[in-house]
């Protein structure tokens, strides 16, 4: 057999034959829609985790809810994400049927974790001189943390929060552990049909990667714009 | 722009150069390549008690890896065995990796266009986990449930394509609004049983009966079609296609095996080592 029939053949195999492109398709959806979810759910708690954090530490108040957040940070970063996956699936959530579900909860709350460091070495980066102004202006400091230090906050962590955000899309990948067919167990699938490893590890690579490539440019103009201002 | 162009067009380009790589084969006997190594390397997945695990000394053992030996002293070669994927066991003997696929594979229609297989040496009928009281008995008896399997595995894939009608499978759960829910191993399909998330695991035989008996208010029983004809699968060698001498002399071995009684009697005293262990 030539090598382009080997290729079209195998390619016909993982893709074609019993409409599997149907679950590539439906995988990605699911990985998608973790994706997604669970990023919204990350920058929210990771956002008012660092919050509370700061605010905790500059004023010496609330000390007990600092305490229960930083155990929230340990064990979360502490214990691998396909552990708290299991934890959560099969031992707290057991009465949620919807697998997506109870994954993005999952990859949210662990990836909070990881935001909430990101976004606290943003609002401790900006000089303390920007409180002080806004607070003389008359804002209260919730007002200040909304409209001054958070938006400068953001500018200067969008690197480090992009990449949080592409680990997470490929973290989803090891949601198969709890029977969600998302496009990495659909690869899996595929392969355990077919027999032939290389074309669905390549394929489901593949997408990874445009999707990851995709992010990139998507950050870069956020990126760009919010620099705007930056340029004298 | 021109860069992300660039980069897809790579990423293209690497997925057409590795496939390629699977398909090309060499010549020559792979039995005369063998006895010349000294060495016949056996392709299993030791998670798969009492065919394939890790015994005691924590080197693969079972039933398979004794037919491996069988054959490797027929041919008076050593046994390599290479614990690997399951997924990943055909294609490492269809690209040459390996020489022996030997891991409880069943015989399918699609791995027979990969590999050949030997003559079978187990029939092994597939098993229903399910709780005490419940009501199925039969696959069709699935019909608006979930049955939860393992990735990959003959129960899963039958009950699989029962649903889609794939694979020259009569479908005769199509359309019944039946579930096959896929979980990397039987004992994480077994929990969500018990957490009711599904009505059934379906498995083979001996890792069914296993089950049950780890966990009260579960049994294991035979599962058939409603006109009473087992769900069942054959067990073969599979070995690289074309090596017509090879898979002559592994014919030549497990046809003995059968035929003298040892694959029931290795089959028996793994059971009974796995049984220990627990």
């Amino acid at each position: 057999m030539g090598f382009i029939d080997s290729f079209v053949d195998k390619f016909q195999t993982t893709f074609i034959v019993n409409d599997r492109w149907l679950l590539f398709l439906d995988g990605f959806k699911v990985t998608i829609i973790m994706a997604v979810f669970a990023t919204l759910l990350g920058v929210i708690i990771g956002t008012i985790v660092a919050i509370a954090k700061v605010y905790s530490f500059q004023t010496g108040k609330l000390k007990i809810l600092d305490k229960i957040l930083s155990v929230y940070l340990t064990v979360f970063r502490g214990t691998p994400i396909v552990v708290q996956l299991m934890i959560w699936y099969f031992i707290i959530l057991t009465s949620v049927d919807n697998g997506v579900l109870v994954a993005i909860i999952a990859f949210g709350i662990n990836s909070g974790a990881y935001v909430a460091e990101i976004v606290r070495a943003g609002i401790l980066a900006i000089d303390k001189g920007q409180t002080e102004a806004g607070r003389s202006l008359g804002l209260s400091s919730g007002q200040t943390m909304k409209s001054i230090i958070l938006p400068q906050a953001f500018k200067n962590i969008l690197p480090a929060l992009g990449n949080e955000l592409i680990a997470l899309l490929k973290e989803t990948s090891v949601v198969g552990y709890v029977a969600v067919v998302d496009l990495t167990k659909v690869g899996d699938l595929v392969r355990s049909r077919t027999m032939d490893a290389v074309f669905p590890l390549l394929a489901v690579a593949l997408v990874y990667l445009l999707l990851v490539i995709g992010l990139t440019a998507i950050q870069k103009r956020i990126e760009r714009r919010l620099r705007q201002g930056d340029r004298r | 722009m021109k860069k992300v162009l660039a980069l897809v067009l790579a990423a293209a380009l690497s997925v057409s150069v590795f496939a390629g790589c699977g398909g090309s084969g060499k010549s020559g006997s792979k039995l005369d390549q063998i006895k010349k190594s000294g060495e016949i390397v056996m392709y299993t997945n030791a998670e798969f008690p009492p065919y394939e695990y890790l015994g005691d000394d924590n080197n693969v053992a079972g039933v398979d890896v004794e037919i491996g030996q069988a054959i490797a002293d027929s041919l008076g070669v050593k046994l390599k065995v290479q614990n690997t994927n399951f997924e990943g066991i055909v294609a490492g003997i269809a690209s040459g990796k390996g020489d022996l696929g030997l891991s409880g594979i069943t015989i399918t229609a699609e791995r027979k266009k990969e590999v050949d297989f030997s003559v079978p040496y187990v029939e092994s009928v597939q098993y229903l986990v399910i709780p005490e009281d419940s009501d199925i008995e039969t696959m069709e008896d699935l019909a608006g449930k979930t049955c939860g399997g393992q990735t990959g595995t003959t129960g899963f894939m039958l009950v699989d394509d029962e649903i889609n009608g794939t694979n020259g499978a009569a479908g005769v759960l199509k359309g019944k609004d039946a579930t096959a829910k896929a979980y990397n191993s039987a004992p994480t399909a077994m929990l969500d049983l018990q957490a009711g998330r599904i009505q059934a695991v379906v498995i083979d035989e001996l890792v069914a009966i296993e089950l049950a008996k780890a966990n009260p208010g579960y049994k294991a029983i035979p599962f058939k079609y409603e006109d009473g004809n087992p769900v069942a699968e054959q067990f073969a060698v599979a070995v690289k296609k074309g090596n017509e001498d090879l898979l002559e002399a592994v014919n030549k071995v497990v046809q003995d095996l059968v035929d003298n009684g040892k694959i029931q009697e290795f089959i028996d005293k793994h059971a009974d080592s796995t049984g220990d262990a627990e």
